[in-house]
């Protein structure tokens, strides 16, 4: 265990080290505070805090409250996709009727094929018109965390969860497609174990995996789309402080704001390694299956 | 052990989505019931771009906070939609005289005393008021009018050999000319010849005696001849027959309240001008102060004011005076908590102005003009352009104020209502010519000459603005034609060598070794304005082929820019956009004497004919004679470039078509109802009384309104 974690931190280490280096030579040739910026000094930068409280930044969003924006609003989507796609990635991978396979499968693809972007306006545009909200301008303030925040987070998550769960639910049924192929259904007739006893042991078993290792692709896209999302509907997150630092050239700020981002997604990708490992070892009989 | 798990697990796996639908209903549920509570229906939501500063009457801040401003506070006197100037907390005016006759003993001044008070008949048509006895020999007349030839007449009506002549002296120092004269007064054995003093200014003093003349003239010689130091410059001026001096008493509204209910009494208006004075950001009020002799407050509600000197345009002083409360704090500061409310008379009070939040005013149901229809007002600070136009589409917010260069766009929307202001915004460039650069006149024209005025009218302002050559309000209606200063750049070049600056070194124009540069301070909060100064650097960096000058800029406050404005702050160049003036009197910007910290001729321009002009307009009671002084004033000045005009604009204001009209309460006649900007003075003049029709079928005060009567 200590092993695994150990290895894998030192991995992680090594690749933030490498990304940092390459964000900092072509990004830190030009910035507002200070023209000539060390390595190390790029990264006492990015770690003092200086970046969410510097006077020098006003009328810049603050990078506190829109971490907290853009977090709650990925964790809901995050919540979202898993929740909604994991159901339906078993009832399609379960249940091979063509109707659900048809309907599902095409659910699917136009949930994928939509941009983001167009449900994101669709939504706000209409919860504006119809019922008098708008997210953003200058509510940079998060005064409390209640169901009125949760709510505005949950406009912006709603459309960035739809790719997710059309990504989780092929996940699954894929898994499950394979799990369930009809030679092996044969076989564990022929021993007499039911079709029930062999799905719950893919669902406590096998189903993890495929669910896990989709979870940085998960965070890296919906990052990406947060930032066009934020942009356009001007919500003062973390995505609306990467176009601030563009649009105003700060390449330093633009260079930080790479490296969290860099920083999240290894750190995500590295906990998955760790606990599909992890996983593997406490059952090393598991059968494979992806 | 695990099956019931997993049987759990796989039951729960599939009510999941049931759950995260009703939960996410509820959460978008109970937003959607807040913010539609939170809707104001009573409000009328302005969309602002910048924060604004706070609120002090007595400063220049940013526009937004004098927009708020002119909703809290009451002046003196207003001007009327068609640009008269009215009655405000004053309730009215008069002007009168009084003429001080001197006689050669105490026996011929009471005989004749006797004498007037006997031809008590005679008194109205000389227009006599009151006549009091002064002194031992003086007799004062007050007349009712400010302009009279009966003080001539009464000349006839004494006997000429009773009547002293008194000899008229001017002293000119370097400090303190009136206290001189007063110690030399007291201490000369000849001082008590000294009638009358009057401190015309710091350094400058006019006496007057009456006695032996030629002991007087010996003394007072011998007296300044001793003090070199002080640059003594003693003038005997010649005899004169009676003293005579002007005086305007002002009547204050009766039953006017401050914000806290506490009566708004003179004390408030004497409080006032000595915070003007103190201020050193009121070049208007110190200027004129120093015109006058006294002032005489009769409690509680009304005041007299003696002047030094006939004062025509004394009531473009009294408009200007911001009137604070004598009892109570008078400014704001968002960020500062702890202070108490800010107390005005105005229309609106504050009801909420905090950092980051919306800005909330609340109508005064106490107003002596009326209570406004309207019952709050909000500024809502929105950044982004395309987020105020959404937000206005789904009529979150009623106006915002539009940028030239989307004029078409906004004008050719079926649901929008743009709204223009009378051209009133005058951008300029400001030269300080204390500077040596732009000592030289040639050097301020040719850089005037460099400028493509109308190329920056078309790209910057989309070809909303004018070329036009003014200093006043288009309403002031000054007669004057000035051709604007031409784009020519080899005239520029031209200008610039014949005042020395004609070797090129380096590739910086240079005049002797002294290099062609200066900075060029503009507001940092305007993107406008930055963009303009931008503008102007390329430009003046070639003029034409030929190098030009090398100009940096300065990015400044509002604060800075405004304490630049009162001569507080140092500075080369400098990019403004005020409103036009509609005061003629412009002896506080234009005059020599009034160059210096904490005060108006910032340029620090001094010209003696521009001088004369404005004592003369400052002077004049005629108004067709002072608007043909202020036309002269205006050539005389465009000639010495102490400021170069760029253009003027106007600004403009989009509605909801139809939804925006103006109840003035504070017509005679009644509420009169016209449309939003239909006024002579600016867009937001009558913004008190700016009503907000309700989207459906009027309902409130505003369905038993007569009709809009549409041209």
């Amino acid at each position: 265990m200590i092993q695994v974690f150990g290895r894998n931190l030192a991995l992680g280490v090594a690749k933030l080290l490498l990304l940092s280096v390459l964000i900092f030579v072509i990004l830190s040739g030009n910035t507002t505070y200070d023209t000539s910026l060390s390595f190390l000094g790029f990264f006492k930068a990015m770690f003092s805090g200086r970046l969410m409280s510097d006077p020098a930044l006003t009328g810049m969003t603050p990078l506190l409250p829109a971490l907290v924006y853009s977090v709650t609003i990925l964790a809901l989507a995050l919540i979202l996709s898993y929740g909604l796609g994991v159901p339906l990635g078993i009832v399609l991978g379960r249940y091979r009727m063509l109707w659900t396979q048809v309907l599902g499968h095409s659910l699917i693809s136009i949930t994928l094929a939509i941009p983001a972007f167009w449900v994101a306006y669709v939504v706000l545009y209409y919860s504006i018109a119809d019922w008098g909200i708008y997210i953003g301008g200058e509510a940079t303030q998060i005064e409390k965390i209640d169901t009125i925040y949760i709510g505005k987070c949950l406009l912006l998550a709603i459309p960035l969860s739809l790719s997710g769960i059309a990504f989780v639910a092929r996940q699954v049924s894929q898994t499950l497609t394979n799990a369930f192929s009809p030679g092996s259904l044969r076989s564990a007739r022929s021993l007499g174990i039911t079709q029930r006893m062999i799905f719950d042991t893919v669902m406590t078993t096998v189903i993890w995996r495929p669910l896990l290792r989709s979870f940085p692709f998960l965070f890296s896209l919906f990052l990406s789309v947060l930032i066009v999302i934020e942009t356009a509907f001007f919500v003062p997150g973390f995505g609306y402080a990467v176009y601030e630092a563009a649009e105003q050239s700060d390449l330093q700020r633009l260079a930080v704001l790479s490296l969290w981002i860099s920083i999240a997604l290894l750190a995500a990708n590295m906990l998955v390694d760790i606990i599909v490992e992890f996983i593997d070892e406490r059952h090393p009989s598991a059968p494979e299956m992806d | 052990m695990i099956q019931p798990l997993v049987r759990w697990l796989r039951i729960s796996l599939y009510f999941l989505p049931l759950l995260l639908i009703v939960l996410a209903y509820y959460f978008v549920a109970s937003m959607a019931r807040t913010e539609r509570e939170a809707v104001d229906p009573d409000a009328i939501t302005f969309a602002i771009t910048t924060v604004p500063i706070g609120i002090d009457p007595l400063t220049q801040q940013d526009p937004i906070s004098e927009e708020i401003e002119s909703l809290l506070f009451d002046r003196l006197l207003g001007r009327s939609p068609e640009m008269k100037l009215e009655g405000r907390l004053a309730e009215n005016w008069s002007y009168g005289s009084t003429a001080r006759y001197f006689f050669r003993s105490q026996e011929h001044r009471d005989h004749w005393l006797k004498e007037l008070g006997n031809a008590k008949a005679r008194w109205h048509g000389w227009g006599i008021e009151r006549i009091s006895p002064d002194g031992e020999i003086e007799i004062l007349v007050d007349f009712n009018t400010h302009h009279t030839n009966a003080k001539d007449e009464l000349l006839g009506f004494f006997a000429k050999e009773d009547m002293a002549e008194l000899i008229k002296w001017e002293l000119q120092m370097k400090d303190s000319a009136a206290e001189s004269v007063r110690s030399f007064a007291e201490s000369a054995v000849e001082g008590w010849q000294v009638r009358r003093i009057k401190a015309n200014s710091v350094n400058q003093a006019e006496f007057y005696t009456f006695g032996k003349l030629e002991r007087f003239r010996r003394e007072v010689a011998i007296y300044y001849d001793t003090k070199p130091e002080l640059k003594p410059v003693l003038k005997e001026v010649g005899p004169v027959s009676y003293l005579f001096s002007t005086r305007m008493t002002m009547n204050l509204r009766n039953g006017v309240r401050w914000h806290d209910g506490k009566p708004f009494t003179v004390d408030d208006v004497m409080h006032s001008l000595s915070m003007a004075k103190d201020s050193q950001s009121q070049p208007v009020v110190t200027s004129a102060l120093e015109s006058i002799e006294r002032i005489e407050p009769r409690r509680p509600l009304s005041f007299t004011v003696y002047y030094k000197k006939p004062i025509g345009r004394t009531l473009e002083m009294w408009e200007e005076l911001p009137i604070l409360p004598a009892h109570a704090v008078y400014f704001h500061v968002p960020n500062e908590t702890g202070l108490p409310p800010l107390i005005g008379t105005g229309p609106f009070t504050i009801a909420e102005w905090e950092a980051e939040r919306p800005i909330r005013l609340e109508r005064n149901e106490d107003y002596f003009r009326g209570k406004p229809e309207n019952q709050r007002f909000v500024y809502e600070r929105v950044l982004e352009a395309r987020m105020r136009r959404i937000l206005f589409q789904i009529n979150s917010i009623d106006s915002y104020e539009a940028k030239p260069t989307t004029y078409e766009n906004l004008q050719n929307r079926e649901n929008f209502d743009l709204v223009k202001s009378p051209p009133v915004f005058h951008t300029y460039i400001a030269w300080n010519l204390q500077k040596e650069v732009f000592a030289d006149v040639r050097v301020r024209e040719a850089l005037a000459m460099a400028v493509d005025r109308q190329r920056m009218i078309d790209d910057l302002l989309d070809g909303n603005g004018e070329l036009v050559d003014q200093l006043f309000h288009p309403g002031a209606n000054i007669d004057s034609k000035v051709s604007p200063v031409p784009f020519d750049p080899e005239e520029s070049i031209k200008l610039l060598e014949s005042a020395g600056w004609n070797s090129i070194r380096y590739g910086t124009r240079h005049k002797d070794r002294t290099p062609l540069t200066f900075t060029l301070a503009v507001i940092g909060g305007d993107e406008l304005q930055r963009d303009i100064a931008r503008s102007l650097l390329s430009q003046w960096r070639r003029i034409g082929d030929k190098v030009g000058a090398q100009v940096q800029l300065h990015i400044a406050s509002y604060a800075e820019l405004s304490k630049l404005r009162h001569g507080n702050v140092d500075f080369d160049a400098a990019l403004m956009t005020e409103p036009l003036t509609w005061s003629l009197d412009q002896y506080a910007n234009w005059h020599s004497s009034e160059a210096g910290p904490g005060k108006g001729n910032f340029t620090s321009v001094k010209d003696q004919e521009v001088d004369r002009l404005l004592e003369a307009l400052r002077a004049t009671y005629d108004d067709s004679e002072a608007r043909k002084l202020a036309g002269e004033l205006q050539v005389k000045l465009l000639q010495l470039q102490p400021i170069s005009p760029l253009f003027r604009r106007d600004s403009a204001r989009v509605f909801q078509r139809d939804r925006a009209v103006v109840v003035d309460k504070s017509t005679k006649q009644g509420p009169v109802r016209r449309e939003v900007g239909e006024n002579r003075v600016s867009l937001t003049h009558d913004l008190a009384w700016w009503v907000k029709i309700p989207q459906e079928e009027p309902i409130g005060p505003a369905a038993i309104l007569p009709p809009l009567n549409k041209p």
